[in-house]
Protein backbone atom coordinates (compact mmCIF):
# COMPACT_ATOMS: atom_id res chain seq x y z
CA UNK A 1 0.00 0.00 0.00
CA UNK A 2 1.39 2.93 -0.79
CA UNK A 3 0.61 5.89 1.32
CA UNK A 4 1.54 9.05 -1.27
CA UNK A 5 -1.62 10.55 -2.22
CA UNK A 6 0.12 12.16 -5.14
CA UNK A 7 0.94 8.59 -6.29
CA UNK A 8 -2.21 7.32 -5.93
CA UNK A 9 -4.13 10.50 -7.35
CA UNK A 10 -2.68 9.22 -10.64
CA UNK A 11 -2.76 5.42 -10.39
CA UNK A 12 -3.53 3.38 -13.56
CA UNK A 13 -6.46 3.82 -13.97
CA UNK A 14 -6.97 7.23 -13.09
CA UNK A 15 -4.69 7.93 -16.11
CA UNK A 16 -6.70 5.69 -18.32
CA UNK A 17 -9.79 7.96 -17.27
CA UNK A 18 -7.83 11.32 -18.32
CA UNK A 19 -7.46 9.98 -21.68
CA UNK A 20 -10.80 9.35 -21.78
CA UNK A 21 -11.79 12.54 -20.61
CA UNK A 22 -9.83 14.45 -22.47
CA UNK A 23 -10.90 12.92 -25.87
CA UNK A 24 -14.45 12.89 -24.70
CA UNK A 25 -14.93 9.19 -24.64
CA UNK A 26 -15.46 9.26 -21.23
CA UNK A 27 -19.04 9.04 -19.91
CA UNK A 28 -21.68 8.78 -16.96
CA UNK A 29 -20.79 8.14 -13.62
CA UNK A 30 -17.33 7.40 -14.69
CA UNK A 31 -16.94 11.04 -15.78
CA UNK A 32 -18.56 12.32 -12.80
CA UNK A 33 -16.73 10.65 -10.28
CA UNK A 34 -13.91 11.35 -12.21
CA UNK A 35 -14.96 15.35 -12.65
CA UNK A 36 -15.12 15.64 -9.05
CA UNK A 37 -12.14 13.98 -8.08
CA UNK A 38 -10.83 17.20 -10.45
CA UNK A 39 -12.30 19.75 -8.12
CA UNK A 40 -10.44 19.00 -5.40
CA UNK A 41 -6.79 18.37 -7.15
CA UNK A 42 -4.72 20.55 -8.96
CA UNK A 43 -2.35 17.81 -9.86
CA UNK A 44 -5.28 15.78 -11.43
CA UNK A 45 -6.50 19.26 -13.61
CA UNK A 46 -2.76 19.96 -14.45
CA UNK A 47 -2.46 16.44 -15.71
CA UNK A 48 -6.10 16.84 -17.80
CA UNK A 49 -4.81 19.92 -18.99
CA UNK A 50 -1.71 18.38 -20.50
CA UNK A 51 -3.74 15.55 -22.40
CA UNK A 52 -5.87 18.20 -23.83
CA UNK A 53 -3.25 20.14 -25.22
CA UNK A 54 -2.21 17.26 -26.83
CA UNK A 55 -4.89 16.17 -27.91
CA UNK A 56 -6.07 19.52 -29.66
CA UNK A 57 -2.46 19.81 -31.10
CA UNK A 58 -2.38 16.09 -32.65
CA UNK A 59 -6.19 16.29 -33.68
CA UNK A 60 -5.21 19.32 -35.35
CA UNK A 61 -2.61 18.66 -37.33
CA UNK A 62 -3.90 19.28 -40.60
CA UNK A 63 -1.40 17.70 -42.85
CA UNK A 64 -2.17 16.46 -46.32
CA UNK A 65 -0.33 14.18 -48.31
CA UNK A 66 1.15 15.38 -51.49
CA UNK A 67 -0.48 15.52 -54.68
CA UNK A 68 2.20 13.15 -56.27
CA UNK A 69 1.65 10.93 -53.61
CA UNK A 70 -2.05 11.02 -54.65
CA UNK A 71 -1.30 10.20 -58.27
CA UNK A 72 0.77 7.57 -57.80
CA UNK A 73 -1.58 5.46 -55.58
CA UNK A 74 -4.70 6.87 -57.94
CA UNK A 75 -2.34 4.68 -60.57
CA UNK A 76 -1.79 1.99 -58.39
CA UNK A 77 -5.87 1.36 -57.42
CA UNK A 78 -6.73 1.48 -61.11
CA UNK A 79 -4.12 -0.96 -62.35
CA UNK A 80 -5.42 -4.45 -61.47
CA UNK A 81 -2.37 -6.37 -59.47
CA UNK A 82 -1.25 -9.88 -60.71
CA UNK A 83 -2.96 -11.19 -58.18
CA UNK A 84 -6.45 -10.08 -58.34
CA UNK A 85 -6.44 -10.64 -62.41
CA UNK A 86 -5.74 -14.17 -61.50
CA UNK A 87 -8.51 -14.36 -58.55
CA UNK A 88 -11.07 -13.23 -61.70
CA UNK A 89 -9.78 -15.88 -63.73
CA UNK A 90 -9.98 -18.48 -60.72
CA UNK A 91 -13.97 -17.19 -60.01
CA UNK A 92 -14.77 -17.32 -63.75
CA UNK A 93 -13.36 -20.23 -64.34
CA UNK A 94 -15.43 -21.65 -61.37
CA UNK A 95 -18.69 -20.51 -62.75
CA UNK A 96 -18.30 -21.75 -66.60
CA UNK A 97 -17.66 -25.10 -66.21
CA UNK A 98 -15.32 -27.69 -66.27
CA UNK A 99 -14.37 -26.55 -70.47
CA UNK A 100 -13.21 -23.13 -68.95
CA UNK A 101 -11.59 -25.40 -65.85
CA UNK A 102 -9.26 -26.25 -68.10
CA UNK A 103 -8.52 -22.95 -69.92
CA UNK A 104 -8.47 -21.72 -66.21
CA UNK A 105 -5.62 -24.47 -65.31
CA UNK A 106 -3.51 -23.21 -68.33
CA UNK A 107 -4.04 -19.54 -67.36
CA UNK A 108 -2.50 -19.81 -64.04
CA UNK A 109 0.68 -21.69 -64.84
CA UNK A 110 1.56 -19.63 -67.90
CA UNK A 111 4.28 -17.14 -67.27
CA UNK A 112 3.30 -13.62 -66.10
CA UNK A 113 2.60 -11.31 -68.71
CA UNK A 114 0.31 -13.50 -71.23
CA UNK A 115 3.19 -14.83 -73.61
CA UNK A 116 5.13 -11.30 -73.41
CA UNK A 117 8.92 -11.13 -72.89
CA UNK A 118 9.69 -11.66 -68.84
CA UNK A 119 11.48 -9.88 -66.31
CA UNK A 120 13.23 -13.19 -66.16
CA UNK A 121 14.22 -12.68 -69.69
CA UNK A 122 15.39 -9.17 -70.07
CA UNK A 123 17.39 -10.31 -66.82
CA UNK A 124 19.56 -12.68 -68.51
CA UNK A 125 20.85 -10.18 -71.31
CA UNK A 126 22.62 -8.93 -68.47
CA UNK A 127 25.22 -12.18 -69.06
CA UNK A 128 25.77 -11.32 -72.43
CA UNK A 129 28.34 -9.35 -73.47
CA UNK A 130 28.76 -5.85 -74.83
CA UNK A 131 27.76 -4.88 -78.47
CA UNK A 132 28.40 -1.55 -79.04
CA UNK A 133 31.92 -0.78 -76.44
CA UNK A 134 31.04 2.35 -75.89
CA UNK A 135 28.03 4.62 -74.73
CA UNK A 136 29.10 8.40 -74.48
CA UNK A 137 27.33 10.85 -71.77
CA UNK A 138 24.60 12.88 -72.71
CA UNK A 139 26.24 16.43 -73.78
CA UNK A 140 23.12 18.27 -72.97
CA UNK A 141 22.64 16.34 -69.09
CA UNK A 142 25.69 14.79 -67.52
CA UNK A 143 22.94 12.45 -65.49
CA UNK A 144 22.41 10.21 -68.39
CA UNK A 145 23.97 8.84 -71.24
CA UNK A 146 23.53 9.09 -74.52
CA UNK A 147 21.47 6.21 -74.95
CA UNK A 148 17.39 5.50 -74.68
CA UNK A 149 14.77 3.25 -75.23
CA UNK A 150 11.19 4.73 -76.27
CA UNK A 151 12.44 8.10 -74.85
CA UNK A 152 13.75 6.15 -71.78
CA UNK A 153 17.24 7.45 -71.25
CA UNK A 154 20.00 5.29 -69.44
CA UNK A 155 21.28 6.91 -66.15
CA UNK A 156 25.41 7.80 -65.68
CA UNK A 157 25.95 5.99 -62.68
CA UNK A 158 29.86 6.99 -62.57
CA UNK A 159 29.91 10.35 -60.48
CA UNK A 160 27.15 8.74 -57.57
CA UNK A 161 27.67 5.36 -57.60
CA UNK A 162 30.77 4.57 -59.77
CA UNK A 163 29.45 2.09 -62.24
CA UNK A 164 31.08 3.12 -65.28
CA UNK A 165 29.49 2.23 -68.34
CA UNK A 166 31.34 -0.80 -70.05
CA UNK A 167 28.93 -0.56 -73.74
CA UNK A 168 25.76 -2.09 -74.56
CA UNK A 169 23.36 -4.31 -76.96
CA UNK A 170 20.52 -4.37 -78.38
CA UNK A 171 18.29 -7.19 -78.45
CA UNK A 172 14.84 -8.30 -79.43
CA UNK A 173 12.25 -10.24 -77.00
CA UNK A 174 9.24 -11.63 -78.10
CA UNK A 175 8.49 -8.24 -80.91
CA UNK A 176 10.47 -5.79 -78.49
CA UNK A 177 13.46 -3.90 -79.44
CA UNK A 178 15.40 -3.81 -76.13
CA UNK A 179 18.64 -2.08 -74.96
CA UNK A 180 20.92 -3.24 -72.17
CA UNK A 181 24.04 -1.15 -71.12
CA UNK A 182 26.14 -2.54 -69.11
CA UNK A 183 28.03 -0.64 -66.21
CA UNK A 184 31.43 -2.00 -64.05
CA UNK A 185 32.35 -1.41 -60.82
CA UNK A 186 35.48 -3.15 -58.89
CA UNK A 187 35.47 -6.57 -60.94
CA UNK A 188 31.50 -6.46 -60.78
CA UNK A 189 28.92 -5.85 -63.81
CA UNK A 190 25.13 -5.16 -63.88
CA UNK A 191 23.08 -5.09 -67.13
CA UNK A 192 20.22 -2.39 -66.82
CA UNK A 193 17.39 -3.22 -69.36
CA UNK A 194 14.58 -1.57 -70.78
CA UNK A 195 11.35 -3.23 -72.86
CA UNK A 196 9.49 -0.79 -74.65
CA UNK A 197 5.74 -1.16 -74.79
CA UNK A 198 3.10 -2.35 -72.32
CA UNK A 199 4.32 -2.91 -68.76
CA UNK A 200 5.57 -6.03 -68.25
CA UNK A 201 4.61 -7.98 -64.76
CA UNK A 202 7.37 -8.90 -62.22
CA UNK A 203 8.12 -12.78 -61.35
CA UNK A 204 5.61 -14.24 -59.30
CA UNK A 205 6.96 -14.00 -55.92
CA UNK A 206 8.67 -10.93 -56.04
CA UNK A 207 8.97 -8.40 -52.95
CA UNK A 208 7.48 -5.13 -53.62
CA UNK A 209 9.25 -2.13 -52.03
CA UNK A 210 9.22 1.53 -52.56
CA UNK A 211 12.49 3.32 -52.79
CA UNK A 212 12.78 7.33 -53.52
CA UNK A 213 8.67 7.45 -54.60
CA UNK A 214 9.41 4.22 -57.12
CA UNK A 215 7.60 1.04 -56.80
CA UNK A 216 10.48 -1.72 -57.16
CA UNK A 217 9.92 -5.57 -57.74
CA UNK A 218 13.00 -7.55 -56.31
CA UNK A 219 12.95 -11.27 -57.15
CA UNK A 220 15.71 -13.82 -57.21
CA UNK A 221 17.06 -16.31 -60.16
CA UNK A 222 19.85 -18.64 -60.27
CA UNK A 223 22.65 -15.81 -60.96
CA UNK A 224 21.03 -13.24 -58.25
CA UNK A 225 18.59 -10.73 -57.80
CA UNK A 226 16.58 -8.89 -60.31
CA UNK A 227 15.09 -5.55 -59.82
CA UNK A 228 12.23 -4.11 -62.24
CA UNK A 229 10.58 -1.53 -62.53
CA UNK A 230 8.55 1.45 -64.37
CA UNK A 231 10.01 4.52 -65.87
CA UNK A 232 8.17 6.51 -68.48
CA UNK A 233 5.55 3.63 -68.95
CA UNK A 234 8.10 1.67 -69.94
CA UNK A 235 9.77 -1.60 -67.97
CA UNK A 236 13.26 -1.72 -66.90
CA UNK A 237 15.42 -4.70 -65.55
CA UNK A 238 18.71 -4.38 -63.61
CA UNK A 239 20.50 -7.42 -62.70
CA UNK A 240 24.01 -8.76 -62.28
CA UNK A 241 25.55 -11.02 -61.18
CA UNK A 242 26.63 -11.08 -57.45
CA UNK A 243 25.49 -7.89 -56.78
CA UNK A 244 22.99 -7.29 -53.95
CA UNK A 245 19.50 -6.36 -54.21
CA UNK A 246 19.78 -3.54 -52.10
CA UNK A 247 22.46 -2.07 -54.23
CA UNK A 248 20.65 -2.92 -57.48
CA UNK A 249 17.79 -0.90 -55.35
CA UNK A 250 19.65 1.82 -54.81
CA UNK A 251 20.95 2.27 -58.49
CA UNK A 252 17.16 1.82 -59.92
CA UNK A 253 15.64 4.18 -57.55
CA UNK A 254 17.97 7.20 -58.00
CA UNK A 255 16.27 10.07 -59.86
CA UNK A 256 20.07 11.89 -59.78
CA UNK A 257 18.18 15.11 -58.15
CA UNK A 258 15.74 15.29 -60.36
CA UNK A 259 17.70 14.84 -63.82
CA UNK A 260 16.82 11.28 -64.22
CA UNK A 261 13.17 10.97 -65.81
CA UNK A 262 10.95 8.46 -64.24
CA UNK B 1 -29.47 -24.00 -45.79
CA UNK B 2 -25.93 -23.64 -44.68
CA UNK B 3 -25.45 -24.71 -48.57
CA UNK B 4 -28.34 -21.97 -49.51
CA UNK B 5 -26.19 -19.14 -47.05
CA UNK B 6 -22.52 -20.42 -48.63
CA UNK B 7 -23.99 -19.73 -52.00
CA UNK B 8 -25.06 -16.25 -50.83
CA UNK B 9 -21.75 -15.32 -49.61
CA UNK B 10 -20.31 -16.65 -52.87
CA UNK B 11 -22.53 -14.27 -54.80
CA UNK B 12 -21.96 -11.33 -52.71
CA UNK B 13 -17.82 -12.21 -52.65
CA UNK B 14 -18.64 -12.34 -56.94
CA UNK B 15 -20.30 -9.14 -56.80
CA UNK B 16 -18.30 -7.26 -54.88
CA UNK B 17 -14.92 -8.63 -57.30
CA UNK B 18 -12.25 -9.41 -55.13
CA UNK B 19 -13.15 -11.72 -51.87
CA UNK B 20 -14.01 -8.33 -49.85
CA UNK B 21 -10.65 -6.80 -50.18
CA UNK B 22 -9.59 -3.27 -49.22
CA UNK B 23 -12.15 -1.31 -51.15
CA UNK B 24 -10.25 0.73 -53.44
CA UNK B 25 -12.67 3.82 -54.06
CA UNK B 26 -12.66 3.84 -50.46
CA UNK B 27 -8.92 3.70 -49.43
CA UNK B 28 -8.35 6.89 -51.40
CA UNK B 29 -10.43 8.79 -48.03
CA UNK B 30 -7.64 6.90 -46.02
CA UNK B 31 -4.37 8.53 -47.70
CA UNK B 32 -4.12 11.74 -45.57
CA UNK B 33 -4.58 10.01 -42.17
CA UNK B 34 -2.12 7.39 -43.50
CA UNK B 35 0.73 9.79 -44.56
CA UNK B 36 0.03 11.81 -41.32
CA UNK B 37 0.42 8.76 -39.46
CA UNK B 38 3.45 7.62 -41.49
CA UNK B 39 4.55 11.00 -40.78
CA UNK B 40 4.58 10.51 -36.93
CA UNK B 41 5.99 6.90 -37.39
CA UNK B 42 8.83 8.33 -39.43
CA UNK B 43 9.82 11.82 -38.67
CA UNK B 44 10.18 12.31 -42.35
CA UNK B 45 8.45 13.45 -45.35
CA UNK B 46 9.99 11.60 -47.63
CA UNK B 47 10.14 8.24 -45.63
CA UNK B 48 6.32 8.73 -44.82
CA UNK B 49 5.97 8.92 -48.64
CA UNK B 50 7.67 5.93 -49.53
CA UNK B 51 5.60 4.19 -46.62
CA UNK B 52 2.63 5.29 -48.00
CA UNK B 53 2.93 4.21 -51.02
CA UNK B 54 4.70 0.88 -50.03
CA UNK B 55 1.49 -0.34 -48.35
CA UNK B 56 -0.85 0.43 -50.64
CA UNK B 57 1.05 -1.17 -52.96
CA UNK B 58 0.82 -4.22 -50.50
CA UNK B 59 -2.55 -4.25 -49.33
CA UNK B 60 -3.72 -3.65 -52.99
CA UNK B 61 -1.84 -6.79 -54.01
CA UNK B 62 -2.82 -9.20 -51.39
CA UNK B 63 -6.70 -8.47 -50.61
CA UNK B 64 -7.61 -9.75 -46.87
CA UNK B 65 -10.75 -10.63 -45.66
CA UNK B 66 -11.94 -7.38 -43.63
CA UNK B 67 -14.60 -5.79 -42.08
CA UNK B 68 -15.99 -3.02 -44.00
CA UNK B 69 -15.99 -0.32 -41.16
CA UNK B 70 -12.36 -1.08 -40.48
CA UNK B 71 -10.30 -0.25 -43.32
CA UNK B 72 -8.54 2.50 -41.77
CA UNK B 73 -7.53 0.05 -39.11
CA UNK B 74 -6.29 -2.94 -41.59
CA UNK B 75 -3.87 0.15 -43.39
CA UNK B 76 -2.80 0.91 -40.17
CA UNK B 77 -1.69 -2.15 -39.33
CA UNK B 78 0.13 -2.80 -42.81
CA UNK B 79 1.44 0.90 -42.32
CA UNK B 80 3.12 -0.66 -38.96
CA UNK B 81 4.60 -3.31 -40.30
CA UNK B 82 5.96 -1.61 -43.27
CA UNK B 83 7.90 0.79 -40.76
CA UNK B 84 9.07 -2.42 -39.05
CA UNK B 85 10.42 -3.95 -42.24
CA UNK B 86 11.94 -0.08 -43.82
CA UNK B 87 13.50 -0.22 -40.14
CA UNK B 88 15.43 -3.42 -40.51
CA UNK B 89 17.01 -2.48 -44.17
CA UNK B 90 20.21 -0.95 -43.50
CA UNK B 91 18.48 2.41 -44.65
CA UNK B 92 15.54 2.92 -41.90
CA UNK B 93 18.82 1.57 -39.60
CA UNK B 94 20.56 4.98 -40.69
CA UNK B 95 17.62 6.72 -40.65
CA UNK B 96 16.48 5.62 -36.84
CA UNK B 97 19.96 6.30 -35.87
CA UNK B 98 18.53 10.34 -35.80
CA UNK B 99 15.82 10.45 -33.43
CA UNK B 100 12.67 11.01 -35.34
CA UNK B 101 13.83 9.71 -38.65
CA UNK B 102 16.28 11.03 -41.44
CA UNK B 103 16.42 14.79 -40.25
CA UNK B 104 14.70 16.58 -37.41
CA UNK B 105 13.79 19.33 -40.18
CA UNK B 106 12.68 17.16 -42.47
CA UNK B 107 8.85 17.25 -41.28
CA UNK B 108 9.78 20.87 -41.65
CA UNK B 109 9.60 20.74 -45.52
CA UNK B 110 6.91 22.94 -47.51
CA UNK B 111 3.94 21.01 -46.84
CA UNK B 112 0.27 20.77 -49.39
CA UNK B 113 -1.52 23.27 -47.06
CA UNK B 114 -2.71 26.51 -48.10
CA UNK B 115 -1.67 28.00 -44.85
CA UNK B 116 2.32 27.73 -43.99
CA UNK B 117 1.28 28.48 -40.41
CA UNK B 118 -0.64 25.16 -40.18
CA UNK B 119 1.57 23.57 -42.02
CA UNK B 120 4.26 24.64 -39.81
CA UNK B 121 2.45 23.34 -36.97
CA UNK B 122 1.51 20.32 -38.00
CA UNK B 123 5.20 19.40 -38.58
CA UNK B 124 6.21 20.46 -35.18
CA UNK B 125 3.51 18.12 -33.48
CA UNK B 126 4.35 15.39 -36.07
CA UNK B 127 7.64 15.52 -35.45
CA UNK B 128 7.03 15.58 -31.46
CA UNK B 129 5.23 12.32 -31.85
CA UNK B 130 8.08 10.72 -33.97
CA UNK B 131 10.68 10.98 -30.81
CA UNK B 132 8.40 8.96 -28.70
CA UNK B 133 9.15 5.98 -27.53
CA UNK B 134 7.48 3.32 -30.26
CA UNK B 135 4.97 1.85 -27.94
CA UNK B 136 3.69 5.18 -26.95
CA UNK B 137 4.08 6.69 -30.82
CA UNK B 138 2.11 3.94 -32.01
CA UNK B 139 -0.92 4.39 -30.06
CA UNK B 140 -0.66 7.99 -30.36
CA UNK B 141 -0.44 7.72 -33.88
CA UNK B 142 -3.11 5.37 -34.80
CA UNK B 143 -5.35 7.52 -31.85
CA UNK B 144 -4.88 11.15 -32.26
CA UNK B 145 -3.38 10.96 -35.81
CA UNK B 146 -5.17 8.58 -37.58
CA UNK B 147 -8.21 9.03 -35.37
CA UNK B 148 -8.55 5.22 -34.77
CA UNK B 149 -11.25 4.69 -31.85
CA UNK B 150 -9.38 2.41 -28.44
CA UNK B 151 -10.94 -0.69 -30.18
CA UNK B 152 -9.27 -0.05 -33.58
CA UNK B 153 -6.53 0.76 -32.47
CA UNK B 154 -6.58 -1.98 -29.55
CA UNK B 155 -7.49 -4.69 -32.83
CA UNK B 156 -4.22 -2.95 -35.27
CA UNK B 157 -1.56 -2.98 -32.25
CA UNK B 158 -2.61 -5.96 -31.41
CA UNK B 159 -2.98 -4.66 -28.11
CA UNK B 160 -5.49 -4.69 -25.19
CA UNK B 161 -7.63 -1.63 -25.19
CA UNK B 162 -6.82 -0.83 -21.22
CA UNK B 163 -3.30 -0.49 -22.11
CA UNK B 164 -4.25 1.84 -25.56
CA UNK B 165 -5.61 3.95 -22.76
CA UNK B 166 -2.43 3.45 -20.21
CA UNK B 167 0.05 4.36 -23.61
CA UNK B 168 -2.07 6.93 -24.75
CA UNK B 169 -2.15 9.12 -21.29
CA UNK B 170 1.63 9.13 -21.36
CA UNK B 171 2.77 9.57 -24.78
CA UNK B 172 -0.16 12.42 -24.59
CA UNK B 173 2.12 13.53 -21.33
CA UNK B 174 5.32 13.41 -23.05
CA UNK B 175 4.24 15.43 -26.33
CA UNK B 176 2.27 18.16 -23.95
CA UNK B 177 5.76 18.52 -22.51
CA UNK B 178 7.83 18.58 -25.75
CA UNK B 179 5.44 21.49 -27.03
CA UNK B 180 5.38 23.14 -24.04
CA UNK B 181 9.02 22.94 -24.19
CA UNK B 182 9.32 23.48 -27.74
Amino acid sequence: MNGDPAHNELDERTLRQLAQLADGTLSGQRRDALEARLASSAELRAALDRQRTAVSALRGADLQAPARLRQTLEAERSRPSTAVRRRRLAFGGALAGAAAAVALTIALVAPSGSGGPTVVEAAQLSGLPAMQASVPVDPANGKLLAASVSGVSFPNLHADFVWRQAGSRSDELDGRRTKTVFYERAGQRIGYTILPGDPVDAPDGARQTVQNGVRLSTARDRSGAIVSWLRGGHTCVLSGSGVSAKDLREVASWKGDGAVPF
Amino acid sequence: MEGRRGGAVLTALLVQGEDRQLDPQRSGDHIDALFRAACAMSGSRQIAEDLVQETYVKVLARPRLLRKDDDLGYLIKALRNTWYSYLRTERGRRAASTPGGESPEDLGLPATRANPETSLEASTVLDAVSRLPVQFREVVTAVDVAGLSYAEAARALGIRQGTVMSRLYRGREQVALALDSG
